[in-house]
């Protein structure tokens, strides 16, 4: 009697259900005005991705040493300390001379001229500020800083001399905002979906100056630069303004997890650092936004 | 419940045979009772499928973490903006499983947002207050997937022997 009763209710159960996704099931015509739609969202981001494409420079292992490097013991100003928080040193990612830059046909929106240093609190991820850009003018004299003694090991990444490599970078979806179910590439050839510029991926380190970030995670970098740089929570409303705002910011540096270099970055993560466009041709580089992503 | 229980008994019996091709089978079978066996075949076969596809945007699904975060958001799996955790097998170990492993679903954790996420890893900060990294019992816990967690309650529960039964069937 028991089983019968059971057997009936997930009868009736699965009836039932059958019968709410049959009900709620789009007809034929709204299923085509569906897939009319997403082709049309995925031939635009097609389209956006290549219209706004923009070259960024790949940190490569250099062929001839120069002032760029990621990693090892900085070549600072005198002047500058060793970056701290609550007195704990940072460890040191990398340094960039943008006359190198420049020479690799790097993004124009950077100075010609001067140096760059980079420095990663670990212990500060999901703040803006946890990548310390440090600049100073080409005339500044710098020599070789020592790892702090109190500087821990697993902080002190092996040094890669780096030359650059100008590649051509497409937006993500992520970073045009657009959502992945509006998307529908069973229409698109292979040619045409491999139309935009792929720019560095696959098994490649993804250290980067330049173009767009890629992303692990589906985050609207632009989105949370903007918000972080004004302080703003990122699970708050969002303010008109940020939207049009937010596409002023530009990559200043992508640095990947490198296990040759001893950087890992929470699992196989990356650093990002982004900088208005005006701010970075000013040559103001206290402004710049830090984020981190991980697996 | 019950079919795990049927194939976690044949793979344990298997096992305490000395059979390992049995219990391995035995207790593939027990797991794809507790994931919808469709889904897993499914995902593994879609995985299979896409490996070979010439491009999908960035790159492969399957291949890198970020394809198939991507292909998760297509299928509406996880929300616009919602994390995806890679647990067991952590992406940083490179040389030890391949990427297409490590990317199949049933390996993969999607988080409630990028506070959690980041604190399974290390402290994140929130508004300017650094918030801990989670103790290992909430890392466990929130970065593994339900199913992982019900497994083995379901399969250990079975194991204790059900002394009441037998006097119920005296």
């Amino acid at each position: 009697m028991i089983g019968a009763a059971v057997a009936f209710v997930i009868v009736a159960g699965a009836l039932g259900l059958w019968l709410v996704r049959r009900l709620t099931q789009p007809s034929a015509e709204e299923r085509q005005a569906i897939a009319l739609r997403r082709a049309e969202t995925t031939r635009s981001l097609l389209q956006q991705m290549q219209s706004l494409a923009r070259p960024a420079l790949t940190l490569i292992p250099a062929e001839q040493p120069g002032f760029s490097k990621l990693g090892g013991e900085p070549d600072l100003p005198e002047a500058a300390d060793w970056p701290r928080v609550d007195g704990q040193p940072l460890a040191f990612l990398a340094q960039l001379d943008l006359e190198e830059v420049r020479a690799a046909d790097g993004p124009g929106w950077l100075p010609s001229l001067g140096r760059l240093w980079a420095f990663n609190d670990d212990q500060g991820y999901g703040s803006a500020g946890h990548i310390h850009i440090l600049h100073a003018p080409p005339s500044a004299a710098v020599a070789r800083r020592p790892f702090p003694p109190d500087l821990k090991k697993r902080l002190r990444f092996r040094e890669r001399p780096v030359g650059f490599r100008r590649d051509i970078v497409a937006p993500s979806i992520d970073w045009l905002g657009i959502d992945p179910r509006e998307i529908d590439i069973e229409g698109f050839s292979a040619e045409e979906l491999a139309a935009p510029p792929q720019g560095p991926h696959r098994d490649e380190r993804q250290h980067r100056v330049g173009g767009y970030p890629s992303e692990i995670q589906d985050e609207r970098m632009s989105i949370t630069a903007e918000l972080r740089a004004r302080g703003l929570a990122l699970d708050g409303p969002l303010p008109p303004d940020v939207e049009e705002a937010a596409g002023e910011w530009r990559l200043l540096l992508q640095i990947d997890s490198d296990p040759a270099l001893g950087m890992n970055f929470g699992d196989a993560g990356r650093l990002y650092v982004f900088i208005k466009e005006k701010h970075a041709r000013a040559g103001d580089f206290s402004k710049t936004v830090s984020n981190w992503q991980t697996y | 419940m019950i079919p795990v229980w049927g194939s976690g008994k044949e793979a344990i019996a298997d096992f305490q045979d000395g059979d390992y091709l049995g219990a391995a089978g035995n207790g593939l079978l027990a797991v794809t009772d507790v994931v919808p066996a469709k889904a897993l075949v499914g995902a593994l076969a879609k995985g299979a499928v896409l490996k070979g596809a010439p491009y999908v945007w960035r790159t492969k699904p399957w291949e890198k973490g970020q394809g198939v975060r991507q292909w998760l958001g297509e299928k509406g799996v996880v929300k616009p903006g919602q994390p995806v955790h890679h647990w067991v097998i952590g992406m940083e170990q490179k040389s030890t499983v391949p990427d297409f492993i490590k990317n199949q679903p049933i390996f993969l954790k999607p988080m409630k947002d990028a506070v959690q996420h980041g604190r399974v890893h290390g402290g994140y900060t929130v508004n300017g207050v650094t918030l801990p990294r989670y103790g290992v019992p909430a890392r466990i816990w929130y970065g593994s997937p339900d199913w992982a967690k019900a497994a083995p309650v379901s399969v250990g529960g079975r194991l204790v022997p059900d002394d009441n039964r037998k006097e119920r069937s005296r």
